[in-house]
């Protein structure tokens, strides 16, 4: 396996408390990785490490070190701007911010200075193209994103993450709060742009993580207890902890 | 007639302790007692389909006609076990959708039961030749020798319900080298059948039977290693192939 993700040793602490002890784990470059594990085992604390937004949190120390395509994102060089550019983020709630529908999908790219009409329009249907959502809102681009359902919602917020291309998407439980019908959308979209995108997605949802990733990786207090091929993680698991929790033993 | 079987399989012991601990899953009851059924199921299929072995046997041994009808009777109980352990099976990976261990216990009983089912289509077939033997010309040492060779897949039929019920990986790959008698008395039978043909005429009819019945008791042991190979998938997760050239596959 080419790593394009390397991860090394994190220990991450919240004041006092070991949240990630020691990990070990690395994600090659194209395809979708599922991170499971039960509530408070780290793994969403894991995902945030990889974009820095546990940066965001003043109580939090960690070591470690962490290669994105050959770059160490913790060096003080690295601009953590840049970084989400490269590695983008789907939170469990759809969090449009309160502007249009167009606006929504341009965002990082009018940050980043992009001000060529044609090309943003380009990009605004290429990625709600991308995201299977352009058939239903081609017609209100300029519609508030906020009148959009919760499942159409989570996908323009993806389409705002696709938008400026980056190399790396990260899925904080993106479909928890969404119902059976835009949850499936939302995991086809994922196999459709699988081939083009470092894929990581946290869920609770155990058929969603052996339905659409290639790779497994279980999670429990802090610790990194098994990774393999999905197939190997949920037919066979080497570790009697992976079998008992993706049989519903505990969890 | 049911028969209580506990897997006292080192898991499943830490596991019921796991559940009381960790405060268990209902809807994983629900599954664990899915399961201990369709266990009792199978190895109830399995017993009589023993038992169908055993009364073909003294058919042929006796010519005993009331119980060649009951071999036949038994079959058709035998087949619908396996289309009930099909159906029950099906249902449960749908309904429950098991992953890992519990998965490959399933599959296990959905394979291993078809291998048991065979398993009794020979022996009615073992009825149907004892059927066409004429028996004025029989030969005791060939017949005695088929009574050996029965006996022997019998009880390794019952060597593997067992296996199956304690989940015992080691017993099942120890019947694989069992099945290799079967091979030995199966190329004796030929032998004898052959020599006696060519000796007395009056053996002409009768010889290509024996063999016939001797080639149906060799098919049952094959299927008996079938289910040891299932075992050992539902310990390993890995399909193997037992026998004198042993291979694995992921």
């Amino acid at each position: 396996m080419e790593e394009f993700i390397t991860t090394k040793d994190i220990h991450l602490y919240y004041g006092e408390k070991e949240a990630l002890k020691g990990i070990n784990l690395s994600f090659p470059a194209k395809g979708i990785n599922a991170l499971i594990g039960p509530s408070g085992c780290g793994k969403s604390t894991y995902l945030r490490t990889l974009n820095r937004m546990n940066d965001l949190i003043p109580s939090v120390t960690m070591t470690g070190s962490i290669m994105i395509n050959g770059q160490d994102i913790y060096s003080p060089k690295m601009d953590t701007v840049d970084l989400r550019k490269k590695v983008g983020m789907v939170f469990q709630q759809p969090n449009p911010f309160p502007f249009s529908i167009y606006e929504n999908v341009t965002y990082g790219l009018r940050i980043a200075g992009i001000k060529d009409k044609q090309l943003l329009d380009e990009r605004v249907e290429q990625s709600l193209k991308q995201a299977a959502v352009w058939d239903e809102v081609k017609d209100d681009l300029h519609k508030s994103a906020l009148s959009l359902s919760g499942g159409q919602q989570q996908r323009v917020c993806i389409a705002r993450v696709l938008a400026v291309q980056p190399d790396v998407i990260l899925l904080d439980e993106p479909t928890s709060a969404l119902d059976p019908v835009s949850s499936g959308l939302i995991e086809d979209m994922l196999l459709t742009i699988r081939d083009n995108y470092t894929i990581i997605i946290v869920t609770h949802n155990l058929q969603q993580a052996s339905r659409i990733s290639d790779r497994t990786a279980f999670f429990l207090n802090g610790e990194l207890i098994e990774e393999g091929k999905t197939k190997s993680v949920f037919l066979n698991p080497k570790r009697q902890e992976t079998d008992d929790y993706i049989s519903g033993r505990f969890g | 007639m049911y028969f209580s079987i506990r897997r006292d399989k080192k898991r499943m012991i830490i596991l019921a302790d796991g559940l009381d601990k960790r405060g268990g899953i209902k809807m994983r009851k629900i599954l664990e007692e899915q399961i201990e059924n369709l266990h009792q199921d199978f190895a109830k299929m399995g017993f009589d389909v023993a038992k169908s072995i055993e009364n073909a046997t003294n058919v042929f041994e006796n010519h005993d006609e009331a119980l060649a009808k009951k071999v036949l009777e038994n079959d058709s109980a035998i087949n619908e076990s396996e289309i009930y352990l099909e159906r029950k099976t099906a249902q449960v990976i749908a309904l429950q959708q098991p992953v890992a261990s519990d998965l490959r216990v399933l599959i296990t009983i959905l394979k291993a039961s078809s291998d048991l089912e065979r398993i009794g289509d020979h022996a009615v077939s073992v009825v149907h030749s004892t059927k066409r033997i004429d028996t004025n010309s029989r030969n005791q040492e060939i017949e005695d020798l088929l009574v050996k060779m029965s006996k022997h897949v019998h009880k390794m039929l019952l060597d593997v319900i067992d296996a199956y019920v304690h989940n015992d990986e080691e017993k099942a790959r120890s019947l694989a080298a069992d099945d290799e008698v079967n091979d030995d008395y199966l190329r004796q039978v030929r032998r004898k059948a052959l020599d006696a043909m060519q000796s007395d005429p009056k053996f002409v009819s009768v010889g290509p039977e024996y063999m016939v019945i001797a080639t149906h008791f060799e098919r049952m042991g094959d299927y008996v290693t079938n289910v040891s190979e299932w075992i050992v998938y539902t310990n390993t997760g890995r399909i193997v192939e037992l026998g004198p050239t042993d291979s694995t596959r992921e």
